[in-house]
């Protein structure tokens, strides 16, 4: 489960502060698939962050499994990210001189736990075992996605967070990618998807609508 | 995959990157040992150029008068000549290039001539320098300019002088100044021809204080070589000392200064680059530290690959730093460039441990302001 305690976000810019969060309470109970909606700008991308634990709130408290996630060390972070939760970007942030397959492996690594055996079955179920050799400038944007789905997935976390997973694919590498993330759903995974459109609504048991970092349930 | 593996995927996928690199760390390397050895040969070269000047020590006996010393230039008094034995066996003095010398004017075929004895030059442990002077074998004779003209004489001749018997082994050339009338020869020969066996009247010698600063180095000399042969007295061609080591500071200063001047260039250079493949790479250190990996890991690909950079360059760099002192040397240093411009192997192993150090001391900076960089700002793309 994802608890958020009245969690804040305030950054500081040239022009002023800018509130990204504004004292945002939410509970993603384990399983659950939630799209958080709302236009650029809106704090989405801030709220997977601080899920993550690679933004620390400026108010407020964040606890992943029962773990305070903001009491533990930088060190303790970044190996508890590694182990419970899977990252998909709307960029993809592929390694561009590794090939799929490395890039995918990358993940387990970091995990410590090594998993890179899987990594030929998981590229198989997501539709890129022909491309495993092939470098990130040799796929369409759609594979790209997947790879990333694919990087995500290596280390079976229980929860993923996709920030704009759609946002530069068509609509069928669209539904291609939350058709994945869905599958992870129902296999028992939390997913959390921040998206400016409805993209995600048809797979989503809960949608959060997020405006000036405020959220409103709309599902 | 491994650490090593990433870098140097990396390392070929951003190829004109790591060339750069390479190039800044090579032209560093290579200006250093450049420097180094035209800095060791110029030193020699300095050495020998102004060792040409002559020697700037005397070491009279304590009875000699300066006053008719400093005029005619031959000590009226002498001293035992096991004194240049005791000057030449002491460690840790401050001259060299010791040269025993036995001299009087006499009236010889009717000309003024200058009966010059010369022991071979001898140098203390450890100081061994190729001689400054001719050495004359015993029995033979070099005659001066005048000499030789004035009274017909010829390489090959036979010369009786005072009873001893020497055969010409050279007529010098003209010179302007007082070797012009020397009659130079062994100082055995010479202590025969003076009737002063055992004895020499002066102690020639360079001093090596060149580099000391703020000391008087007469004072000094005085001190060391009195402690050690009271009955004498020392003597220093100021002017000569002075000039030998303004020009030998000179050089030294130079080297000293360029040196650090082109390693911190080539520094920043390298620096630079770092932040420009660390700018580039921002997405990517976010996207590690979001995986879950920790700074020490993500710093390793950087210093890693500012570490292989810090190698290759060292290597090309002493290549060419090498091939650019042996090309341009003795074009330079025309004295010495034979024997003193070589590349040093210690110079390559100075290469070898600084370049890689650094290349990541330039890197570390960037690489650690990159691993501390907020991954979330470099990942949200809202």
């Amino acid at each position: 489960m994802i608890v958020l305690g009245d969690v804040s976000k305030t950054y500081r810019t040239r022009a002023g502060q800018v509130k990204a969060l504004d004292g945002i309470g939410l509970e993603i109970p384990a399983g659950e698939f939630v799209a958080v909606r709302g236009p650029s700008g809106s704090g989405k991308t801030t709220l997977l962050m601080v899920i993550a634990g690679m933004l620390r709130p400026s108010a407020g408290t964040v606890a992943v499994g029962g773990q305070d996630v903001f009491a533990m060390s930088q060190q303790e972070r970044a190996r508890f990210r590694a182990r419970n939760i899977g990252f998909v970007f709307q960029m993809f942030h592929l390694v561009p001189y590794l090939n799929i397959a490395e890039n995918v492996r990358l993940a387990a690594r970091a995990d410590g736990t090594d998993h890179s055996s899987e990594v030929p079955q998981l590229l198989d179920r997501l539709g890129l075992a022909g491309r495993a050799t092939h470098k990130p400038a040799e796929l369409s944007a759609g594979e790209k996605q997947r790879t990333a789905i694919a990087r995500a997935l290596l280390n079976r976390p229980k929860i993923i967070l996709a920030d704009e997973p759609t946002g530069n694919l068509d609509p069928e590498n669209a539904g291609t990618v939350m058709k994945h993330l869905a599958d992870f759903q129902q296999a028992g995974g939390t997913v959390v998807v921040a998206t400016h459109g409805p993209a995600a609504d048809d797979f989503a048991t809960r949608v959060v609508s997020l405006r000036d970092g405020r959220p409103d349930e709309m599902k | 995959m491994s650490t090593v593996r990433m870098i140097f995927k990396e390392l070929w996928h951003r190829k004109i990157n790591f060339l750069l690199g390479v190039l800044a760390v090579t032209v560093a390397v290579a200006f250093f040992v450049a420097f180094q050895t035209a800095a060791r040969a110029s030193n020699r070269e300095t050495a020998r150029l102004m060792l040409s000047m002559g020697y700037n020590l005397h070491v009279i006996a304590w009875d000699a008068d300066v006053g008719d010393f400093l005029m005619t230039g031959v000590a009226n008094a002498t001293m035992p000549e096991s004194h240049l034995e005791t000057l030449a066996s002491q460690k840790n003095i401050s001259y060299n290039h010791l040269l025993a010398v036995l001299e009087k004017q006499m009236i010889w075929r009717d000309v003024p001539v200058l009966v010059t004895g010369l022991a071979p030059e001898v140098c203390p442990p450890g100081r061994k320098k190729p001689p400054m002077v001719f050495q004359i074998e015993p029995g033979t004779a070099y005659i001066g300019y005048q000499v030789a003209v004035r009274l017909g004489i010829e390489k090959g001749n036979k010369i009786e002088i005072d009873g001893t018997q020497l055969e010409v082994a050279r007529c010098l050339a003209e010179s302007g100044g007082v070797d012009d009338m020397r009659i130079q020869c062994h100082l055995a020969d010479a202590q025969q021809i003076l009737a002063c066996p055992g004895q020499i009247s002066e102690i020639q010698a360079v001093d090596c204080l060149c580099f000391v600063e703020g000391a008087d180095p007469l004072e000094m000399l005085r001190t060391e070589i009195g402690a050690i042969l009271p009955d004498t007295q020392v003597l220093q061609a100021k002017s000569m000392a002075d000039a030998r080591a303004r020009q030998r500071q000179m050089v030294f200063k130079t080297f000293a200064v360029m040196v650090p001047f082109v390693v911190i260039a080539c520094g920043v250079w390298v620096g630079v680059l770092a932040i420009m493949n660390v700018r580039e790479r921002q997405t990517e250190i976010g996207l590690l530290r979001a995986l879950g990996y920790g700074a020490a890991k993500i710093g390793g690909l950087f210093l890693g690959k500012a570490m292989l950079t810090g190698l290759l360059g060292a290597l090309v760099g002493f290549g060419a730093g090498a091939t650019l002192a042996l090309v341009f040397g003795p074009e330079i240093f025309r004295l010495t460039a034979r024997t003193t411009v070589r590349p040093e192997a210690v110079v390559l192993l100075q290469s070898l441990a600084a370049a890689p150090l650094f290349s990541i001391v330039a890197s570390f900076v960037p690489v650690m302001f990159a691993v501390s960089y907020d991954p979330a700002a470099t990942l949200r793309e809202e």
